[in-house]
């Protein structure tokens, strides 16, 4: 396969807020942060994201959703791999300043892989 | 803002203060999202960062807080964020690990940079010391989770 044409999965859990404007994107993308400072990670592994989509947005949104998508490989080369507490804790550090970039190199569309609400729901 | 005013402020800073830097949302997110103090806040870290060990230890605790108060609602995180948590814990030890948690728990970007802490294995110890206390006597279930959450943390950073 040609370099161009591979891709890297990558997950990101997120909130309903979060994952409402995404939907209003078409699926195609995810929404502008401030630039300057600021990072938004994707994680590179399920089991990652879905951990804290259960364990972290239930608490903090009410609801958690885990969402898988494709990055063009050659792109991501550019960011760092940071591992944040354990073998499968790894997280692709993306400024925000690159978001839109970032978001032109997905491929296809964000699926949702998982939801998570409060036990009993 | 010039570095003396910037200056100026972090010497004196007083909870007066605290309106300046605290996160002023207009609550909105994407791309509709504002946050009125962001700027200044931002200005300030980045002024501060180089002398962060001689910075206010009350300061560096509301920057961090209101930092991460910020990325629950930005869904992102300042790059810097754990170099202020850093601090709360080797200066404040003990008595500020509950405000590390506390910002640190406030996303799932903040959870992440927040873990880039550099800390001896000796506070390293401590603060596993002071979590498990802390789980054993939790007020309710949530608490013990969170703490059991940042127990696995530190026993990571300690085996690393």
């Amino acid at each position: 396969m040609d370099s161009e044409q591979m891709t890297t999965i990558l997950f990101r859990p997120v909130g309903p807020l979060e994952l409402a404007l995404i939907e209003e994107a078409g699926w195609k993308k995810f929404p502008p942060r401030l630039p300057e400072q600021p990072i938004f990670y994707p994680v590179m592994n399920e089991d990652y994201a879905i951990q804290i989509a259960r364990d972290w947005n239930v608490a903090a949104s009410g609801s958690g959703f885990v969402t898988k998508f494709a990055v063009k490989s050659d792109y991501l080369k550019k960011f760092e791999v940071q591992n944040v507490g354990g073998q499968i804790h790894n997280e692709l550090w993306v400024p925000a300043e690159d978001l839109e970039e970032f978001n032109s190199n997905i491929v296809g569309t964000i699926e949702v892989t998982k939801s998570f609400y409060p036990s009993g729901k | 803002m010039d570095n003396t005013t910037l200056q100026l402020f972090a010497d004196n800073y007083s909870l007066v203060d605290f309106d300046k830097i605290k996160f002023d949302w207009n609550g909105q997110h994407g791309a509709k999202f504002q946050d009125d103090n962001y700027k200044f806040r931002a200005e300030l870290c980045e002024f501060l960062i180089p002398q962060i060990g001689t910075v206010k230890l009350e300061l560096v605790r509301d920057l961090y807080l209101e930092l991460g108060k910020y990325s629950k609602e930005a869904w992102c995180i300042y790059n810097k964020f754990h170099i202020l948590g850093q601090q709360l814990l080797i200066r404040g030890g003990t008595d500020y690990l509950k405000y590390y948690i506390e910002g640190a728990s406030q996303s799932s970007d903040a959870y992440g940079q927040s873990s880039q802490v550099e800390i001896s294995k000796e506070l390293t110890e401590q603060f596993l010391r002071s979590i498990n206390s802390t789980i054993k006597t939790a007020k309710d279930e949530k608490e013990r989770r969170v703490y059991e959450g940042f127990r696995k943390r530190f026993e990571w950073i300690a085996s690393k």
